[in-house]
């Protein structure tokens, strides 16, 4: 008669390592009834006996909840093991234990394998095997399966155990309270026929356990005993309480069998990541360093983009357009071709391209911060914030995206389960501002604020979060009342940025945006283009043009705000079709081929530095582009939602620009 | 320790789980092994943020911006209030 032999084990725990070191070419794999899990069976002659060896599928746990939890569990308790090989992973015994423990509840014999030792031992792990093997009642074996190491002892022990009486088993406790229930309920089951250990049924019954409850149902033995069936409806109301709290008795023994039997390195030493963050993430200075951070970035990024960097490419498009224009010129190519490339592509499309090279120094310090695991900080440090509002803190990580651009900002609030969670969270997405408004910060502080560039972003920025939270706050109080959820949140370990991250994460943004200006941007300056030529025989971009009488039309409302010439009224309203397209029609409407340096001078002469911050104010928070609106329709499902964010917050950027202005008047700013 | 891990959980102040552990007084691997049995049985969930593929970023120029935060986030579920209410 051979003798069996299961293999149970977390998945990883090198089982089918071992199981082949074990029968060497001698097994055969197919599938266990039923399903299309794996089932693999060998044969090993130790000793004169004759060892079926089986390979159970690799689980966390002998719950029932999913297939491979089920066969293993089901294989031990039919009786089909005269032992347990339990294979434990050495650098993760106590995560491995909890398997072990569910086995010293089935009662059955268990030979422990501690596999991995040589990885242990090179994680400096240290492990006491006679403490744990004397404090878990069974024998332990260190194996290094993958080079055959302890093959012989673990078969020796396995065979001894076969022929051994179970005992030595510690008792593991669930708690006064727990105890007591379940010798009740072996009592209970002690007069029935059973086919599965009393202890483990109980345990399974006071738990909930959906296989032991089925049991229940169909098992004749087990239906029959009425006063069972009573206890069992006492019970269930609390089932989860119970399941609860003998996982929680679980773990207790876990870490009393783990306690100094177990020695790691690092446990005591925190890590590098640990002493960073307890000063990134601390509770009052957290925000400020973030605030330092992110300034610092902006400034770098004018120091380097704008100093350095900065007219470059405004000088080739200069230089380019006047090539091209000259070139076609003599050509005597049709005067509204050259008129289009001149106004409407060099300088319309190219007071957008220009800042390209602000972008770049922007996107790659971005991308530095992101690829050493630092905005993850700052995502934990913002989660804390909206928290103190009244915000689900998920929340914060839609706002991230939208850093980048609202549409998938809107689309990363699928997240928030709570539907008004997920209303507060659209809503206020378009304050973070996107990187199409870019060009149009750089456009003023070029004009008017050139020295103090990375302060005005940094301040727009900030400005943007100011009002999403306020605006959180006030939703939240008002329109969706609801409760916070509570999460931790697992922060990945600081990395050094590697250049091809960095290079490639810049190259993606600064290549999306010479597309998009490409397509989308150029689409729009042509449209604006023709608006602004006809009809024939007025003044092209002028006031009499078909795109001159609708900013006339329009440039009232923003007269109280400082800035109300029909320019800016057209440009902010092309805005909405995308926000690139405000630099991209003030640079047509102010035209000349070298726009850059033309279309700062003509800022400078329209505008003051007021009215400046005033119009930033607006574009930063005015109505979100058409495919951030689209994307709320989609998400909300609701079309007055759409209508609702369009106009509130172009009514909130009116105020706040009016505001703006009104003050700075008061303050004596011009 | 598992329903301190809860209260931990519903308290949300914590940062990190190595500080968690601290907290506790118990070892990382412990209280990371604890958690994933927790999230296993449904007291709690795991949150990984939206995968980069269910975000139709593909045509948006800023794409490359979404989702490089990587942080994952444990909740309570109704099923753990449920068990820490009783
Ligand atoms: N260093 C070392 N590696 C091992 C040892 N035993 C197994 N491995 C490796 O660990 C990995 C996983 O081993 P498997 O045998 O596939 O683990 P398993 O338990 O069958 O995994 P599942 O079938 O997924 O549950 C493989 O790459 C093995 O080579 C060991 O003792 N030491
Ligand atoms: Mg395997």
């Amino acid at each position: 008669m051979s003798k069996t032999i299961a293999l149970v084990g977390n998945p990883n725990s090198g089982k089918t390592t071992l199981f082949n070191a074990l029968t060497g070419s001698n097994h055969h794999v197919g599938n266990w009834p039923g399903v299309t899990v794996e089932k693999k069976v060998g044969y090993v002659r130790h000793g004169g006996v004759d060892y079926e060896i089986v390979d159970l599928p690799g689980t966390y746990s002998l719950g029932a909840y999913a297939e491979d939890e089920r066969i293993a569990r089901e294989f031990i308790l039919s009786q089909g093991a005269d032992v347990v090989i339990n294979v434990v992973d050495a650098t993760n015994i106590e995560r491995n234990l909890y398997l072990t423990t569910q086995l010293l509840e089935m009662n059955v014999k268990v030979v422990l394998a501690l596999n991995m030792v040589d990885e242990a031992e090179a994680k400096q792990i240290k492990v006491d095997l006679a403490g744990i093997s004397e404090r878990l009642g069974v024998p332990v074996v260190p194996t290094v399966a993958s080079r055959r190491k302890g093959i012989d002892i673990l078969l020796d022990t396995a065979a001894d155990l076969i022929n051994a009486p179970l005992n030595g088993r510690p008792h593991i406790t669930y708690g006064e309270d727990l105890d007591g229930k379940l010798a009740r309920l072996q009592d209970l089951l002690d007069g029935l026929r059973l086919d599965y250990p009393r202890q483990w049924l109980a345990l399974q019954l006071l738990e909930g356990d959906g296989y032991a409850e089925r049991l229940m149902q169909e098992n004749e033995v087990l239906k029959s005993s009425q006063e069972l069936a009573a206890f069992l409806s006492e019970l269930k109301p609390r089932a989860e309480q119970y399941q609860l709290e003998i996982v929680d008795y679980r773990y207790r023994f876990i870490s009393e069998v783990t306690a100094d039997t177990v020695c790691r390195p690092d446990e005591a030493v925190p890590t590098l990541t640990d002493k960073i963050d307890k000063i990134v993430t601390h509770k009052y200075f957290g925000l400020p360093i973030f605030a330092l951070i992110m300034l610092g970035v902006f400034q770098l990024t004018f120091a380097i983009g704008e100093e350095l960097l900065g007219g470059i490419v405004a000088g080739w498009i200069g230089v380019l357009g006047e090539f091209v224009t000259g070139g076609l010129s003599t050509m005597g190519a049709p005067e509204w071709l050259i008129s289009f490339l001149s106004e409407g592509v060099f300088a319309g499309l190219g007071a957008v391209v220009e800042f390209v090279p602000l972008i770049v120094v922007l996107y790659m310090l971005m991308g530095f911060l992101e690829d050493s695991g630092y905005m993850a900080r700052a995502a934990y440090v913002m989660d804390n914030i909206m928290r103190a509002v009244g915000l689900q803190g998920k929340s914060f990580i839609s706002m991230l995206v939208g850093f980048g651009c609202n549409v998938p900002g809107v689309m990363a609030t699928r997240t928030l389960e709570n539907k008004k969670d997920r209303m507060i969270a659209i809503l206020i997405n378009p304050f973070m501002s996107c990187g199409a408004k870019i060009p149009i910060y750089l456009v003023f502080i070029g004009a008017f604020f050139p020295e103090h560039g990375g302060l005005v972003m940094f301040s727009v920025y900030g400005l943007g979060i100011i009002v999403a939270l306020l605006m959180g706050k006030l939703f939240s109080a008002t329109l969706f009342k609801g409760e916070v959820s509570h999460f931790i949140l697992e922060l990945p370990p600081y990395r050094k940025p590697t250049l091809r991250n960095v290079l490639r994460n810049m190259w993606d943004n600064v290549s999306g945006f010479l597309v998009r200006a490409g397509t989308v941007i150029f689409a729009v300056v042509s449209l604006l283009w023709i608006l602004a030529v006809l009809p024939t025989g007025v003044e092209p971009y002028g006031p009499a043009s078909i795109l001159g009488r609708i900013g006339t039309f329009v440039a009232p409302i923003f007269r109280p705000a400082g800035f109300g010439t029909w320019q800016a009224a057209v440009g902010l309203f092309s805005g909405i079709a995308a926000k690139e397209s405000v630099v991209a029609t003030l640079g047509m409407v102010y035209a000349g081929v070298d726009s850059g340096v033309e279309l700062i001078e003509a800022i400078r002469s329209v505008f003051t530095p007021l009215t400046a911050v005033s119009f930033m104010v607006m574009t930063l928070l005015y109505t979100p582009c058409v495919a951030t609106l689209g994307t709320i329709k989609k998400e909300t499902g609701s079309t007055k939602w759409m209508a609702f964010s369009a106009v509130y917050t172009f009514v909130l950027g009116w105020f706040a620009a009016v505001l703006v202005y009104r003050v700075g008047l008061l303050l004596g700013f011009a | 320790m598992i329903k301190e891990l809860l209260l931990a959980l519903a308290s949300g102040e914590y940062v990190s789980k190595p500080e968690l552990a601290v907290k506790l007084g118990k070892p990382l691997a412990l209280v990371d092994a604890a958690l994933d049995e927790l999230v296993r049985l449904g007291f709690v969930e795991r949150d990984d943020g939206p995968a980069d593929c269910e975000l139709p970023c593909g045509g948006c120029p800023y794409a490359s911006m979404c989702n490089r935060v990587s942080l994952s986030t444990l909740a309570i579920t109704a099923k753990g209030w449920q068990a820490l209410s009783q």
